[in-house]
């Protein structure tokens, strides 16, 4: 007899004496309790939350805009957009056919696929009937092993002043969450633009069905627009030229806990701010968000930064945000070009043309993306919001995180891409906004 | 006896001598020179809005001038003491107004820039050292700005101040290690100077 057979013979020995020990009774309850533990851990199905494929006659028309390319290097758009238009069909959303679409391009000679202005958007309504476009930014795509994306898709709506309605944003490494001995890594670019897609669908398809609902407020440009005017309202808010002193001239910046509410402080916070605290909240004002300075090295740095913090502020739901195709498009018509920030002229043009109460302007600084070689991802911003009638500043914050910051342990808390620093950064900094910012 | 006396008293003169010798040298070593100058006459209460003109760069990096312009601006308004005009506003002043270096105006440039802003003051500033510094095998990043607030109605310096911070200190000398990184530097060295302005 060969070892190997020796050793089976015992293990069989050994299994029928532990069978005649334990009872029958006992391994009826460890199975009652396995079965138990095991349909705990079982989901409720992904479809239950989708469209139904079977009835796509409701929701709104949507035209999936080709995406635009952000990231400063190729990537496959073509793909990425079928995948998209793919993914949200296959959900049973209402998608405006591509031929039609592309005929509308044509037609309309529309290059600019990265926001829309008025004109097209109220064309576009009236020619293929859609009530929304899916406008699709990449801001980053690495195919390299580990990959990496980040996708930005806002909807905007077609009828009126195009308005950003929803935003949502995704962005991920393959090596973000390595899991047990990094089982989870995803290594294969085309699974994590599927994982990327799959969340931006789901997030759109809960806001159709499911969309926020925010307290309603009266429009801040009806009441400008019935108020009649005079000399002598405009001159005393013009005349308000007196900053308010706050206690003992302190700097504002972000101490290393929080004085009250959460126990420790966003570390993502701006690290100093300004806020006038003047601006009321009893109305539902709109923003233009004008184009950032750019004065980092990463190509678009800018217009990724300017997108994000639309994102938050849309997700705040607190004002109506201007879709910014709109705001590039009247800038282009008002031949405004900005070198080194906003003037009071340029204030007052924007804000009389598109009818705002409310401007925010910025600069980037750096945008940095992490590398092979250690790089950690680094966003420094600043960002200044004016108030349309005295074109003083309301709120002036300074921004600046690396993907550490949020480091506690280990490596735990590390953020991978520059796109998802932003994003904290950018909710942070509305969050602070909203806290300071209400007339008191 | 007698000489005995003398001798001691003698000696404790030279102790008292060379104890007041060194008091005086270590005292002296912890002078320091005065890198602040403030107007006694001005009323500094009276300054509320102030145009931050665009800083000198005397460093090797090209932005380090708007960098610091900005952080500046932001720690200013955030005391909640002065409006700082957006830079914006203040380029057009330059632009309309024609001043060739807006770095280093004139009197009457200044006085020019502050009516068309309608700014109390006018603060320009010059960047000496941004960036990295190296000593032997430690590298630290350092900060030298010095600034002035001009009166707008007159064009007279009413307040100048410099501050560095950052560079290789002992900790670094003999560790080694980066020291804190630039952005921590300037906010430091901001907040010294808007402390200085307000004191």
């Amino acid at each position: 007899m060969t070892l190997f057979q020796n050793f089976l013979n015992k293990t069989i020995l050994m299994f029928i004496k532990a069978r005649l020990v334990v009872s029958t009774p006992l391994l009826l309850i460890l199975a009652g309790i396995t079965c138990c533990v095991v349909t705990g851990c079982a989901t409720t199905p992904v479809d239950a939350l989708r469209f139904r494929p079977a009835a796509p006659a409701w929701g709104p028309l949507i035209a999936v805009y080709p995406i635009e390319n952000l990231s400063g290097a190729p990537a496959p758009l073509k793909e990425l957009h079928t995948e998209l238009a793919a993914s949200l069909q296959r959900a049973g959303a209402r998608i405006v056919d591509r031929k039609v679409l592309d005929q509308f391009f044509e037609r309309h000679w529309v290059r600019h696929v990265g926001g829309i202005d008025e004109a097209t958007a109220n064309a576009l309504w009236q020619e293929t009937g859609a009530d929304a476009v899916l406008i699709t930014s990449l801001e980053l795509y690495n195919d390299q092993s580990p990959p990496r994306i980040a996708l930005m898709t806002r909807l905007v709506s077609t009828d009126g002043t195009p308005e950003i309605r929803w935003m949502d944003s995704y962005a991920k490494a393959g090596e973000d969450t390595p899991g047990f001995l990094g089982l989870k890594i995803i290594a294969d670019p085309v699974r994590l633009r599927g994982k990327a897609l799959e969340y931006l669908e789901a997030s759109l398809q809960n806001f159709i069905a499911n969309p926020p609902k925010f307290t309603k407020k009266v429009s801040a440009r009806e009441v400008r627009e019935n108020k009649p005017f005079t000399i002598s309202d405009l001159m005393a808010k013009m005349k308000s030229d007196d900053p308010r002193r706050l206690a003992g001239n302190t700097v504002n910046t972000t101490p290393w806990y929080s004085p009250v509410g959460d126990l420790f402080s966003s570390q993502y916070k701006p690290i100093s701010w300004f806020s006038s605290k003047e601006e009321p909240d009893d109305q539902l004002r709109s923003i233009a968000i004008l184009p950032f300075l750019d004065l980092s090295t990463r190509k678009h740095g800018a217009e990724v930064l300017a997108l994000h913090l639309a994102k938050q502020l849309v997700i705040d739901g607190r004002y109506k945000i201007l879709e910014i195709g709109v705001i590039r498009d009247k800038m282009l018509n008002l031949r405004i070009t900005m070198s080194s920030g906003v003037s009071n002229a340029n204030i007052d043009a924007i804000a009389n043309s598109l009818g705002v109460e409310l401007v925010i302007s910025g600069k980037v600084f750096d945008y940095l993306e992490s590398n092979s070689v250690g790089q950690n991802p680094k966003v420094d911003f600043s960002l200044q919001m004016f108030e349309r009638d005295s074109r003083r500043i309301l709120w002036n914050s300074h921004s600046r995180n690396l993907g550490t910051d949020g480091v506690f342990f280990f490596d735990m808390g590390q953020i991978s891409t520059a796109s998802a620093l932003a994003d904290r950064m950018c909710q942070s900094l509305v969050t602070l906004m909203n806290k300071n910012n209400v007339a008191r | 006896m007698k000489l005995f006396k003398q001798q001691q008293r003698g000696l404790s003169r030279k102790l008292c001598t060379s104890m007041a010798l060194l008091l005086m040298i270590v005292l002296g070593g912890c002078a320091t020179s005065s890198d602040l100058f403030r107007d006694s006459t001005m009323d500094f209460g009276s300054i509320k809005t102030v145009a931050v003109m665009p800083f000198a760069n005397l460093s090797r990096d090209q932005l380090a001038g708007e960098r610091v312009r900005d952080v500046f601006s932001t720690a200013l308004m955030s005391t909640g003491g002065i409006y700082s005009l957006p830079s914006g506003e203040v380029a057009r002043a330059i632009g309309s107004i024609g001043i060739s270096n807006a770095t280093a105006p004139s009197v009457d440039e200044i006085v020019k820039v502050s009516k068309a802003l309608k700014a109390d003051a006018v603060i320009t500033g010059v960047v000496r050292e941004y960036g990295d510094v190296r000593a032997g095998n430690a590298t630290a990043d350092v900060i030298s700005l010095s600034l002035q607030l001009i009166e707008g109605q007159t064009g007279r310096v009413v307040w100048s101040a410099s501050t560095s911070k950052g560079g290789i200190g002992i900790m670094e000398k003999l560790f080694g290690g980066g020291g804190k990184p630039i952005n921590d530097v300037t906010e430091k060295a901001v907040n010294d100077l808007i402390s200085k302005l307000f004191e």
